[in-house]
Formats: C-alpha cells, structure tokens, sequence
C-alpha cells in the first residue's frame, strides 16, 4: 500500500495502535505538521506520541505486542532517513503507552528526543535500567516538560495540560499556525487526587476560546453513566474498612503505578494508628521515582512509609502492608502470596486482603483464581465489588474519563471541526462518538489503525490509509549478560529477558516473518531454574 | 540476611558508574538501614563513591545512571522476596 500524501498545509494524524479492534495496548499516534514560519517558509515536522506495548493476557505466541518501529525511527549508527521524526512526546507513564521504547531500542532503532513531564521521565529511565538499557550511546535524550509548559518542536507548539489520570500526566495540545490538535491522553475529572497538577476546567475553558479544531480522545470509560466516585469518597471508604480490622493484619494489592491509591491506604492507616509498609520491587521504585519528580508520598499521607525491612517488629495490627499483584500479574506481591511461593508476603487466617482495582476482563479468570487461593489461606478477601456488597461503597474508580468527564472536556473545550474517539475496544470508540453527537459534534470514527487524517481549518477528512505492522515480543529464555553483575555475590535481581521479535500484520494476527534483526548486548547467560529466580 | 561486615575488608577494584546492578547490590549489602524512599541525589553519589575499590575515573555520573542505581539497590533490597513484618508472629 502506498504511503499517503502528506504535503498540503495542515496536522496529519495516524493512529498506529491506538484504535485496534482487538483491544487497548500498545497507544502510538504519528503527527506530521505541514505548515510555514513567521516569514512564510515552509515548515515541516514529525512527532511521535507515545509507545506503547499490549499486554497478552492468557497465553498465545508472544508476551506482548507494540507498533514495528521500522517506518517509525531511524535504525541506529545509520543516517536519518526521511522519517526520522523530531521528537517523541510520552503523555504519561503507563506500559501501554511508553513499554516498547526498550524494545525499539534492543531492535537496534535510536529512540529520537523525548518531551515528557519529570515523573515520565523517571519511568522512562527505570524501563530502560531494567531492561539493561545503560549504554549512553543507546539512551534516548530526555527533556523534562514542567506540567502546563509549551515546547516548540517539530514546527508545532506543544503544550502538555495536565490531566487527571496518574502523577505527571498530560494531554497533549498541538499547535500550528493553521491547525490545533488536542491528544488527551488518558484522562479523568478528579480534584481529590493527592499527587500532582489537576486538569483546570478553567485552562481547558481558554484552550477552548483560542480555538481547537480537533479532539483525539480517551474512549476507555465513556460508556460509563455511573455515577463517579473521587478518590477522597474512596479514601473515606478504605479508612472504614481499615478500621474495622482491629487485630487483623491488613494487606492491600494495586497496581505498582496507581500511586494515588496508595497515598489513600496510607492516610487510612494513619487513621487507624496503622504505619502503611510497602513491599515489591516496583512499587518501592515507583514510590522513589515520584519522590524524584516532586511528589512526595510521605508529605501526601503526613507519615512515614517503612519498608518491609524495616518493619519486621511491628505487631501485625500496627502496620497496613501495600504490594502488588491487583492484576494477578506473575510474580507481582499477591500472586506470590497466593502460590506461596519462597519469601513471599504471608497472608493467613488473621489477614484482610483489601483490592481497591477492579479487575480488567484480560486479567478476571487469573484475578478469581488468585483470589480464591488468597481465600484458601483463611484470608477475608475484600475486593472492590465485595465492598459494595458488604456496604463500604466504592473503593475503586476507573482512571479514565466517564461519560459525565466526556462531555465536560467537550464542552470546555468546543472543538471546532471532529472528535475522534481512540483508545478503546469498538463499543467503547462508539460511545464516545455518540456522547460527540449528543452535543452537536461530528465524530470522526476509526475502527482500525492507519488512517492518515489531514486537519486545518477547513475540517477534517482522511487522505489516505497505510499497513501498519506490529511487533510481536516473545522471550526466549535467555537473560541480557549485565556488566559486573557477580554471580555469587549479594542477592541477585534476575537480570533483564532477551526477547524473539516476528513482524506481524496490521490486526497483529498473521505473521509476516521471524527473528527481526535484535541487539541485546555482548553475551547471553541462560535462565536459571525457577527455584533460583524465586529467591 | 547477609553480615555486613564482611564487605568491610572486601573491594570491588575497578568498578565504575557503568557497573550499576553491582552498585546496587553493593549498597544494598553496605547500607541496610538507608531509607532509599527518599534517598536525594547527592547522598547516593556519595555513598557509591564511598564504595571500597570504587573508581570514578573522569566521568561524572548523569541523572540516568544515579537513576538506573537507585532501581538496582531497590531490586537488590527487594528482589522477589516480597519478605513480610508478620512472618515472626505467623
């Protein structure tokens, strides 16, 4: 298929993996800005936003899936060809939005600038440290964006507008002398959140007033008529729950990034004369990464957090244990407990398991089951509809905008031309489409990736559709030799997977041909036996 | 638990900011009691200088590789032993 003309004046958009029909994962959008400078030249640009990766869930051939970057960026130690794009801007930090950076960069790409605000950028780095990834000549440059601060880049002006979503998010406001885009991101309404920028509706109201002619927007919740519940309602509802577990030990499972939650549990504890302890890997470092970027956990809750470590003497009704494991991910804290694996978190018959996420369909069957082991301990386990059930009230809401924020963001912001609903199954694209409609709007509808949309200020229209390939990621058992990591000494983190790329077709289903060129370093060490790993 | 003592008389000769899972198990075993949570920047500089055997060269280190330490000390800490304050009393 050939490529779409992209010459006139004007932003072209193309969502990479941001509207598939098989699901969320893997957000990657291309913006080319055609336009002219202050003398009338002409100006031309590439951004890529965001890159993200698609979890597989429940087996099949590849661990996860992510945009091929092959027609994205520049193969490195070679000369930029004529797609190199200027910079990539990430809106925040979750995998499904930044988790293929690692990848494109074993497949020998160079990752171009990255704009991000600094909580982003500190995930960034710990993606890339995991993953091995600490060679200078192999890092991307990163420039930190402060939340509201306008960058000039690739002929737009780029502002990131903080949103309510996690610490650091951003939607994404495009610029150009003919044409603005506003790339939301993911998204809610929440003036309760604790750490970081809140969206300002009055903010939204000026981007509004100076025009928008185009709204790319989060469709993940808006189907959801139900009324929202803010995280202070769910803070107050975990408080309660907490304090009913009198001579109970309390253990809580989320999500290594949800950062705000834990800052509730931390306040609930404080309430209940509980320290809040955190436990696994990722969750200390996510917490050190915020701390990093200014969002201080401690200062949000008014008490310290101890770690596991350091709290071996408390009375085990005096402590409020956060791991992870919400999603039953492998080896996360509660999946761990729940297999009783060596070393894991103990949780018995004198433990309240509390899970303020609500399951993902991907992740229910592992969900259940792991929840059903947790019960087989003698554990109560209270998840986020049993709360409901048992009166407590929610102690969950979804990250992303509801119908009620939809039309809110809307409304501010009176796009002038299409709303273009991305990152969402089918139904969920449709939804938002119809909240469009129900205001006057014109929905632009892409039930698949590729589509090459030309805006300006005559209006939207796609000019063209391109293949887009996609990467499936395998490991393949092998693990990345790191420098000076010696055997023997010390405990030992299990070092960084080696990982199989195929090619595969637009919808991800075909494979087109194995074994991609990868680079992963010197030398490879096998994996070692489970029972090492589990150590 | 390993001693900590018994670094006291070992030496990594050589190791450089590159080494940085091995600085991070090093600081792991040399200073159990840190708080990592809120460990600032230039303590971590200096705790790893502070490393027996420890060779700067002329490179000082960038944000990426304090950052890439500070995520090898927490996986050296925590690793995958989820390791719980209520064992003792189970």
């Amino acid at each position: 298929m050939e490529a779409a003309d992209r010459r006139q004046t004007g932003i072209y958009w193309q969502s990479r993996m941001g509207n598939n029909a098989d699901g969320i994962g893997g957000n990657c959008h291309r913006y080319d800005i055609v336009t002219s400078d202050s003398q009338g030249r002409p100006a031309t640009g590439r951004l890529v936003v965001d890159y993200g990766i698609k979890i597989h869930n429940g087996g099949g051939a590849y661990d996860c899936s992510f945009p091929s970057p092959e027609e994205l960026f520049a193969k490195r130690g070679q000369p930029d060809p004529d797609h190199a794009p200027d910079a990539l801007l990430l809106t925040h930090s979750h995998e499904d939005h930044l988790g293929a950076l690692k990848h494109a960069i074993d497949m020998g790409y160079r990752l171009p600038p990255i704009h991000c605000t600094p909580f982003t950028a500190e995930l960034v780095k710990k993606s890339l440290a995991g993953a091995g990834i600490i060679e200078p000549d192999r890092r991307p440059e990163i420039h930190t964006v402060k939340p509201g601060e306008t960058v000039r880049v690739g002929g737009a002006e780029v502002t990131f507008v903080p949103v309510d979503h996690l610490p650091g998010a951003s939607a994404l406001l495009i610029r150009t002398r003919e044409a603005a885009v506003f790339h939301t991101g993911d998204y809610k309404f929440d003036a309760t959140m604790a750490l970081g920028d809140r969206a300002d509706p009055e903010l939204l109201r000026r981007i509004g007033k100076q025009g928008v002619d185009m709204v790319v927007s989060d469709s993940t919740s808006a189907g959801d008529e139900r009324p929202k519940a803010t995280e202070r309602e769910i803070g107050k509802h975990l408080e309660t729950i907490v304090a009913r577990q009198k001579g109970r030990a309390v253990v809580a499972g989320v999500l290594g990034t949800q950062l705000d939650r834990v800052v509730s549990l931390g306040r609930a504890a404080k309430a209940s004369g509980r320290s809040l302890v955190v436990s696994g890997a990722s969750l200390v470092q996510n917490i050190q990464a915020a701390e990093r970027a200014g969002h201080s956990l401690e200062k949000a809750i008014g008490s310290p957090i101890l770690l596991a470590k350091d709290a071996r003497a408390l009375p085990a009704d005096k402590a409020l244990v956060v791991t992870t494991g919400a999603f039953a991910q492998p080896n996360a804290g509660l999946t761990r407990s729940a297999e009783h694996l060596p070393g894991a978190l103990y949780i018995g018959r004198d433990t309240t398991v509390i899970i303020p996420q609500r399951a993902i369909p991907p992740v229910a069957e592992a969900h259940r089951t792991m929840v059903k082991r947790l019960e087989a301990t003698g554990a109560q386990v209270i998840t986020t509809e049993r709360a409901e059930e048992m009166g407590y009230g929610a102690i969950h809401q979804s990250g992303h905008a509801i119908a009620a924020d939809t039309r809110l963001l809307y409304t501010l912001l009176k796009p002038r031309h299409v709303v273009s609903p991305m990152h969402g199954a089918p139904g969920q694209i449709e939804a938002n489409g119809e909240i469009a409609r129900s205001l006057g709007l014109k929905p632009l509808i892409l039930r698949e990736n590729g589509a090459v949309v030309r805006i300006n200020e005559g209006g939207a229209e796609i000019v063209g559709r391109e293949d887009l390939p996609r990467i499936g990621a395998h490991e393949t058992g092998d693990l990345k030799q790191l420098p000076r990591a010696r055997p023997g000494e010390g405990r030992r983190p299990r070092p960084p997977a080696i990982y199989r790329y195929d090619r595969l077709d637009t919808t991800g289903e075909a494979l087109l041909s194995r074994n991609v060129d990868a680079y992963h370093g010197p030398a490879r060490v096998p994996r070692p036996p489970r029972d090492a790993q589990a150590r | 638990m390993s001693d900590p003592g018994r670094w006291d008389n070992l030496t990594w000769e050589g190791l450089t900011w590159q080494d940085i899972q091995a600085i991070g198990m090093a600081l792991a075993e040399r200073h159990p009691g840190e708080n990592i949570l809120t460990l600032p920047p230039d303590r971590l500089e200096r705790l790893v200088a502070e490393l027996p055997g420890f060779s700067p060269g002329q490179t000082s280190p960038d944000e990426f590789t304090l950052s890439a330490i500070i995520t090898a000390w927490i996986d050296a800490e925590e690793g995958g032993d989820d390791s719980s304050p209520f064992e003792p009393q189970a």
